[in-house]
């Protein structure tokens, strides 16, 4: 049986190489734009084919943590795509990392450069960890934000919140993040840097 | 916990902000060839169980023996029994499981050692011997349970402090026994080289158990190096190579290559081939973007013949592929 648009999720999920075939024809092109557009400042092909077969690699090895249907696919598909060049645009780039230390880091309104903050490749699973008692809004937030590397802006239009909103929802739930920090006294959990 | 990827299910993304670019055909089939030698990769370590696990079959038995009969002189000699107690069964993984640059790493003490555990669900982890250089990372680990389990059991990832920095990564395993069995992690940075290395390495069970290890491992260095700032440009290749290292792990190639064109580039791997002054052709141990590792010297080679290859292709914006290939020039380098 070969892969067809009605059951190669399945059988991607069944671990057969002709339904990754079947997705490395029909996402390619996706796959590649996003990956470009993202890697593309760097001025390094290699790093965008490497990425480009690290996120084929991911569907492969992660297709039982998918759920849903074809159209589900695409979508995850593009946020997986988007997460991995992010991830490795960070790698590359080798940015710095600035723990947050003080209350005035939480302070969403007052600081001129939130919306530039990013999560860095590290400690994205104890963030998660922290982030399991969240609503799932915020959550989805927290992911768009800090995984994605999305502004605020971008995140309020695709969920359908106001940017005040957003940032409100951000700022709070640093705040509840820091207050868990203290409590588990994880120290260094949350890192985030300022471009 | 959900890990990301999970997570991920839930976020639907405006479309709008995800741009298809042109793919040829011959690309798609340069991505599924990638793909394809990824996962066979993974396939031939499962292979290599297999026919290890037959190998070893007649050496487990011998060392049943061994032990039963060192255990036997323990209760009757104390100092017998202490030697047993020091065996560090967990310390011998790299020498009977490791390629030559690891068994000689071992030998001379050049690798860390954690020794830390954890059981979950009656399975215990043990983290081994770990050696970080400029090649690359590996991680020794044994693996004890009540039930029979396979490494086809638990998802194996590396991190550093939480996050994968980019790698390829794989497991040799030596399952001859389906309850006590050992494996090393290998892990190829792309670029990620930090002097001092905080390794994490956790095993997910598929009944969820999660055991987490780290381990901070120093940079080992080379105990030679030979600065060759070769360079040479092909048509629009252009390549240095920046220095050779050798010691006890191996022989260390590292270089940059590019190929660019006024609106293409891409970075390219290139492959030595090394012949020492007895007319030996080095074997590689193993190789990434700008590094390649070659198996040790032996003691009496006095001069390395070095040729670089590039083969790669390049692919313009309408889709047309070239195929490259090249033997650069040759170079030999004094071994002091």
């Amino acid at each position: 049986m070969r892969s067809t648009a009605h059951n190669f999720i399945k059988r991607l999920k069944r671990q057969k190489e002709d339904a990754l075939e079947y997705a490395v024809d029909k996402y390619l092109p996706l796959v590649k734009g996003i990956t470009y557009k993202v890697l593309s400042p760097l001025g390094n092909p290699g790093l965008v084919d490497e990425c480009i077969n690290d996120v084929f690699l991911t569907i492969w090895h992660h297709a039982n943590q998918f759920e849903g249907d074809t159209d589900d696919f695409r979508k995850w598909l593009c946020v997986v795509t988007k997460f991995k060049a992010i991830d490795t645009y960070r790698i590359a780039n080798k940015r710095v990392e600035v723990e947050i230390v003080g209350t005035n880091d939480l302070d969403v309104g007052s600081s001129p450069s939130v919306e530039n903050e990013v999560l860095v490749t590290e400690n994205k699973n104890e963030l998660l960890k922290l982030m399991c008692g969240f609503e799932v809004i915020d959550r989805d937030i927290f992911i768009m934000k800090f995984f994605l590397d999305m502004t605020s802006e971008e995140i309020a239009k695709n969920i359908g919140l106001t940017k005040a909103a957003v940032d409100n929802r951000i700022y709070r739930g640093k705040k509840r993040l820091k207050q868990q920090r203290t409590n588990n006294n994880l120290g260094g959990i949350l890192h985030e840097r300022y471009l | 916990m959900k890990d990301i990827f999970e997570h991920l299910n839930n976020l639907k993304l405006d479309d709008e902000d995800f741009k298809e670019m042109e793919v040829s055909e011959v690309e798609k089939a340069r991505v599924k060839a990638k793909l394809k030698q990824s996962i066979d990769k993974k396939q031939s370590h499962k292979m290599r169980k297999q026919s290890t696990r037959k190998k070893w079959g007649y050496g487990i038995g011998a060392a049943v023996l061994a032990f039963g009969l060192l255990v036997a002189s323990a209760t009757v000699s104390p100092t017998m029994a202490q030697v047993v107690s020091s065996i560090p069964l967990i310390g011998q993984i790299y020498k009977n499981l490791g390629d030559i640059g690891l068994k000689n790493v071992s030998e001379a003490g050049l690798s860390e050692f954690s020794g830390e555990s954890k059981t979950i669900n009656e399975i215990t982890i043990t983290l081994g011997e770990i050696y970080y250089d400029d090649a690359r990372v590996t991680a020794s680990f044994s693996v004890d349970s009540e039930k029979p389990i396979t490494s086809d059991y638990f998802n194996i990832k590396h991190n550093y402090k939480g996050g994968m920095p980019l790698s390829n990564y794989g497991i040799t395993t030596d399952e001859s026994s389906p309850t006590n069995w050992t494996g090393i992690l290998n892990i190829n940075y792309s670029s990620f080289n930090p002097d001092t290395l905080e390794l994490g390495i956790t095993f997910e069970g598929k009944q969820g158990e999660l055991f987490e290890f780290k381990k901070e491992v120093v940079k080992a260095e080379y105990d030679n190096k030979i600065d060759i700032a070769k360079s040479q440009q092909i048509e629009n290749l252009k390549y240095e190579i920046h220095d050779i290292k050798w010691g006890t792990p191996g022989i260390l190639i590292s270089y940059d290559a590019q190929y660019k064109e006024e609106n293409y580039g891409r970075g390219v791997i290139l492959e030595f081939e090394v012949v020492d002054s007895s007319n030996k052709r080095l074997k590689e141990i193993s190789g990434k973007y700008g590094k390649q590792l070659f198996e040790p010297l032996e003691n009496d080679v006095t001069e390395l013949t070095i040729t670089p290859y590039a083969k790669f292709d390049i692919q313009r914006g309408d889709g047309h592929i070239e195929w490259k290939e090249h033997e650069l020039e040759p170079f030999k380098i004094t071994i002091p």
